[in-house]
């Protein structure tokens, strides 16, 4: 027998200001260190520190318990100590302009040669149309056009000459030109013609015929002789052109000689400026009309061919990159290529190439939200496959899905090197672990963050100094030693366990925050206990309109909660709502009703479909208890109906199940049970009563019914034992009992419950295995035989009277 | 400027049209003229009676450089790109009057182009005429139209000189005058181009030229044409740079064949001011 009252001090576990060294948070030395989280840290040392494939980090623990804080800084010193990863870039691809190039320069050396191609474009603009407008180039290439238009008038004159020997002159058309014998300057009339001799005219034809060959083969060869000319001036033009780019050229490959990718790129950019040096005679940033591009084809400018995209630019101080992407979708990690309007389509280049985190983080550390990753279209299956791949192979999301096979920009993948860092909750992290065969390859290393640690004298000193490092950092009112007493106990009272504290670090600082408020509000110039109570309440009360309605409606006697007399059958069992981040316990009716019948405890929740597994397990094992301590040499022959009164949505859980088990006792005995007194606590079905959850919380619920219909002594809740440690009650609870007016009663059997809750004992079997007379024990026993012998001799008369029929 | 201005005696300043490049120059050098001094333009297409005669010529065919292609001519066809061409000149005629702000007339002859021009030039008081087309020309009408030269325009030289032949003859001061309010307008330089016999002649005319453009506030170079022979006329045109040169009709330089000739060789149109006639 182990019921016990529960003393003040058993209740909540206070935090002592006498151990503490300071007066307030002023006195204390930051925390260097987390706490709390020994486990996560040495997985993210681990998970930085490896360097092979897979060996990316998932940290799990729920929202705001700190994972970004903790990775992100032991991440960041990590990364500090490495040196910055290259540069990258993208350049132009003079070969297949749609595919360009990726460009890897030591740290630094993009931005630099970024400017240095913008200068060399600017000079380009200057040097060619020099060149060309030079006496050298114009008295050479008039040359060449002079002797084209010579030898295109020799060949005229010739056959002019030729004619004018015969009469025959070249005359222009509308269309065209033609040779006509002529007399007098003017045509010869066809009379005239008519009138010659026969001879004569037959030579004018010859002559016309010959001379009009003669005409045709010279007007032939006019266009081979401007071939020639044209050879002849692109030949001067791109040796002027060559001259020009060359000495600008040059400078760039001696500051660049160590950098065989840039050299490269230069020399390709020296053969395309030769070939569209054209391009740098009209003014630097004018472009072609939309004619001259269609009809040569050009894709690009000057300005943007010979461009550098700077894409990925590191600082040559800095170490490795830390990035955060607070909205990891598909282009955002992969990176995209942009597009602008022009004449009504779409057109991009390779400066329009744009960077996404994994390019940033790119030889350093990527963190993302798990969560948000997965709920962005592709960005899950995106990160795999250049995870995977080890390379960022840039596709727009019409690529990838093949959904759109227009021609777009193909960029040369660039190989990736970066640690991926997951942030999120535990079930996104064990669902992939079922769902994904690809995550376990991927992120080998769970970081898992605990989300509460041991409360003692050392922890809770370290607490203190988390407390002033929080309060500092956010620049708050000093705490005073016992406000960080109170918070300490609160943070044990947010894991619902006295001898634990919590380490959900956003709950921590709303805490303090919020008191820091209240501490100006108040006029204080430090945050004293009062104020972080304040705070407590406050946002208790922020939150608790449901259980207000709840208690009022009890108060009202619309939700039936007796807490005077004694049932048969009924007893308080109590629940606890959760209600996003808050939780209240509730009292409910639990009443149980029995007849004879075939061993069937009837759970009126799990018929309706309101009672969730846990629930009907523990309704179960019941019948395992009831039938293995009462009935061993008999069937028991029971039908007993339980149910949660006034219960509207689904039941879960097994900790009203020591309640039923009481309800049940109480209606097979017919003793009454007292109705002042709530019950929690599962049971095994050896009578073993185990610990439950939320029980701080439940009550609490049973006070304010109590304490509203005034408090009398005889009121109070029975616990499981086990839970004793979890006790962190309100003051006015603990006040309560403190002066006898409400009681907590720990216990560790059915048979404890049942004498507090009957005043009764219950009764242990003697050496001759009966329960002692009038206690409950053998009035259940002797009901349940009485059934079983009913029973008996009900189905024996049932067999007699068919087998005569 | 003397009192008998330019602007009081010239009231038609007619361009030949035909179908060859320089007609642009012409049409540009006329319409400026006319806008200077408020006058008419008339444009004057003359269907070459030679052409027409051609197509009556059975083993006469045509050449079209563009396509290189040979066809015999018909009289209909002819005729009917005569049309044709006659309607696109007077449709330039008509918006380059417009955008000068002058008024405008269009007629169609028929004829030997120069007996016809001939003709023209004693009833108007300027007749602009371009060259006929040097050989080169006929390479023109191929699909070359590409250039070869690197060179920017901006460095291609502009013409500039408006170029005036002044000599003893009737009258001359009125070419003397149109090219004074022609380069006005353009604002240029006057090339006044004496043709005197001696020095102590030279002397009289540019004096009286220089009294005549006393008023005149844009430069004036004179110069003497020694020779007095067509040949120095072109030369000192082109090496002037001339965008056009005024000649008195009755100047003795381009009498006669030699007005062909210096059409043929200088490349700037020529505007031919007809003696004015007393009393008009």
């Amino acid at each position: 027998m182990a019921i016990n009252n529960l003393k003040t001090s058993e209740l909540y576990n206070r935090c002592d200001i006498g151990e503490f060294d300071f007066k307030s948070t002023a006195d204390l030395e930051s925390l260097p260190e987390v706490i709390g989280q020994e486990r996560a840290v040495e997985a993210v040392r681990f998970g930085v520190g490896i360097q092979r494939d897979g060996y990316n980090l998932y940290a799990l623990g729920p929202r705001g318990i700190g994972k970004y804080s903790l990775v992100r800084r032991y991440v960041e010193e990590k990364a500090e100590s490495k040196n910055p990863p290259s540069d990258w870039c993208y350049i132009n691809n003079f070969k297949q302009p749609h595919k360009p190039n990726a460009l890897e320069l030591p740290s630094g050396m993009g931005h630099q040669l970024s400017i240095d191609m913008e200068q060399l474009i600017e000079d380009l603009h200057v040097a060619i149309p020099a060149v060309f407008e030079s006496e050298e180039y114009r008295t050479r290439s008039q040359v060449i056009e002079q002797e084209l238009t010579e030898h295109k008038e020799m060949a005229i004159a010739e056959i002019q000459k030729a004619a004018e020997a015969k009469n025959i002159s070249l005359i222009h058309t509308p269309t065209g030109i033609t040779l006509a014998p002529i007399r007098n300057d003017k045509v010869i009339s066809i009379e005239e013609f008519k009138n010659l001799p026969e001879k004569e005219r037959k030579q004018i034809e010859e002559d016309t015929e010959l001379l009009q060959e003669r005409l045709l083969k010279a007007l032939h060869q006019a266009p081979q002789m401007e071939k020639e000319a044209r050879e002849k001036i692109s030949v001067l033009n791109r040796e002027m052109a060559a001259y020009a780019v060359g000495n600008l050229v040059d400078t760039l490959r001696k500051k660049y000689h160590d950098q065989t990718a840039v050299i490269e790129h230069l020399n390709d950019v020296e053969k395309d400026v030769v070939e569209h040096f054209r391009d740098f005679l009209r003014p630097l940033g004018e472009k072609p009309s939309f004619l001259e591009a269609q009809l040569t084809g050009a894709e690009q400018t000057s300005d943007t061919r010979y461009r550098v995209n700077a894409m990925v630019v590191r600082d040559t101080d800095g170490g490795a990159p830390v990035v955060y992407e607070d909205n990891p979708s598909y282009l955002n990690l992969i990176g995209r290529v942009e597009h602008r309007a022009h004449l009504g389509t779409l057109e991009t280049d390779f400066t329009m190439i744009r960077s996404g985190a994994l390019h940033q983080a790119n030889g350093g550390y990527l963190i993302l939200d798990a969560l948000k990753v997965l709920i962005q279209p592709f960005a899950w299956e995106g990160l795999k496959r250049a995870l995977q791949s080890r390379e960022i192979r840039m596709e727009s999301l019409g690529q990838m899905t093949s959904l759109v096979s227009t021609v777009s920009l193909e960029p040369q993948p660039i190989p990736l090197q970066v640690k991926l860092i997951l942030l999120g909750d535990r079930r996104i992290y064990y669902l992939l672990s079922y769902l994904d065969p690809e995550f376990s390859e991927l992120f080998k290393v769970a970081v898992d963050f605990d989300e509460r640690m041991d409360r003692n004298l050392d922890s809770q000193k370290l607490y203190a100094r988390l407390i002033g490092t929080m309060v500092h950092d956010e620049k708050l009112l000093e705490f005073d030693s016992a406000a960080v007493a109170r918070v300490i106990e609160h943070s044990a009272r947010m894991v619902s366990d006295a001898e634990k504290l919590s380490t959900h670090m956003r709950g921590l600082m709303d805490l303090l925050r919020e008191a820091d408020h209240w501490a100006r509000e108040n006029s204080h110039e430090i945050v004293d206990r009062v104020d972080v109570q304040q705070a407590i309440d406050a946002a208790d009360h922020r939150a608790d309109r449901i259980r207000d309605r709840v208690q009022e409606e009890i108060e009202r006697g619309t939700l039936l909660i007796d807490t005077l007399d004694t049932k048969v059958g009924q007893v308080n069992g109590l629940s606890v709502l959760r209600l996003g981040n808050f939780s209240f316990g509730q009292p409910s009716r639990i009443t149980a009703r029995v007849r004879i019948g075939g061993s069937k405890v009837i759970d009126i929740e799990r018929e309706v479909e309101l009672g969730g597994p846990i629930h009907s397990k523990g309704v179960m094992i019941l019948s395992g208890y009831l039938g293995s301590h009462y009935m061993l040499d008999r069937p028991l022959s029971l039908t007993a109906s339980l149910v949660f009164e006034q219960t509207y949505s689904e039941v879960e859980g097994d900790s009203a199940s020591s309640a039923e088990l009481y309800a049940l006792i109480s209606a097979i005995s017919g003793v009454p049970v007292k109705q002042s007194l709530a019950v929690t606590g599962s049971v095994n079905q050896h009578g073993e009563i185990q610990p439950i959850g939320g029980v701080n919380e439940k009550i609490e619920g049973f006070f304010d019914v109590c304490s509203k219909r005034g408090l009398d002594g005889t009121q109070g809740v029975i616990i499981p034992a086990s839970n004793t440690k979890h006790l962190m009650l309100r003051d006015d609870v603990c006040q309560a009992v403190e002066q006898g007016k409400f009681a907590v009663y720990s216990i560790e059997t059915i048979d404890d419950g049942i004498e507090l809750l009957t005043g009764m004992a219950a009764g242990q079997r003697d050496e001759s295995g009966k329960f002692p007379e009038d206690s409950i024990n053998a009035r259940v026993e002797a009901k349940l035989r009485d059934f079983s012998s009913k029973m008996h001799a009900y189905v024996t008369r049932s067999e007699s009277s068919g087998e005569k029929e | 400027m003397s009192e008998l201005t330019a602007e009081t005696i010239i009231r038609r300043v007619a361009v030949a049209l035909d179908a060859s490049a320089q007609n642009s120059q012409a049409l540009q050098a006329a319409a400026e003229l006319a806008a200077s001094l408020q006058a008419e333009l008339e444009g004057i297409f003359i269907e070459d009676i030679n052409l027409i005669r051609l197509t009556e010529l059975p083993f006469i065919r045509e050449i079209r450089p563009a396509s290189m292609t040979e066809e015999p001519f018909n009289i209909q066809r002819m005729e009917q790109e005569l049309r044709s061409l006659a309607r696109q000149q007077q449709q330039k005629l008509e918006l380059v009057a417009r955008e000068k702000g002058i008024s405008c007339s269009f007629s169609i002859r028929r004829g030997h182009i120069r007996a016809e021009m001939m003709e023209v030039v004693t009833e108007v008081d300027v007749l602009t005429l371009c060259g006929p087309g040097r050989v080169s020309e006929i390479f023109s009408r191929q699909p070359a139209a590409f250039t070869l030269r690197a060179d920017t325009t901006a460095r291609q030289q502009a013409r500039s000189a408006v170029s005036v032949v002044f000599g003893n003859a009737r009258n001359e001061k009125r070419a003397l005058m149109a090219a004074a309010s022609l380069a006005k307008r353009l604002d240029t330089n006057i090339n006044v181009l004496i043709t005197a016999g001696s020095d102590a002649e030279t002397d009289e005319l540019q004096r009286e030229a220089e009294t005549i453009l006393e008023s005149q506030t844009q430069p004036v170079n004179y110069s003497r044409l020694i020779g007095n022979q067509l040949s120095d006329l072109v030369l000192a045109t082109i090496s002037s740079n001339s965008q056009v040169l005024l000649v008195n009709s009755n100047n003795t330089l381009i009498t006669g064949e030699q007005l062909w000739h210096c059409l043929e060789q200088v490349s700037c149109p020529v505007l031919i001011v007809r003696e004015q006639i007393a009393g008009n």
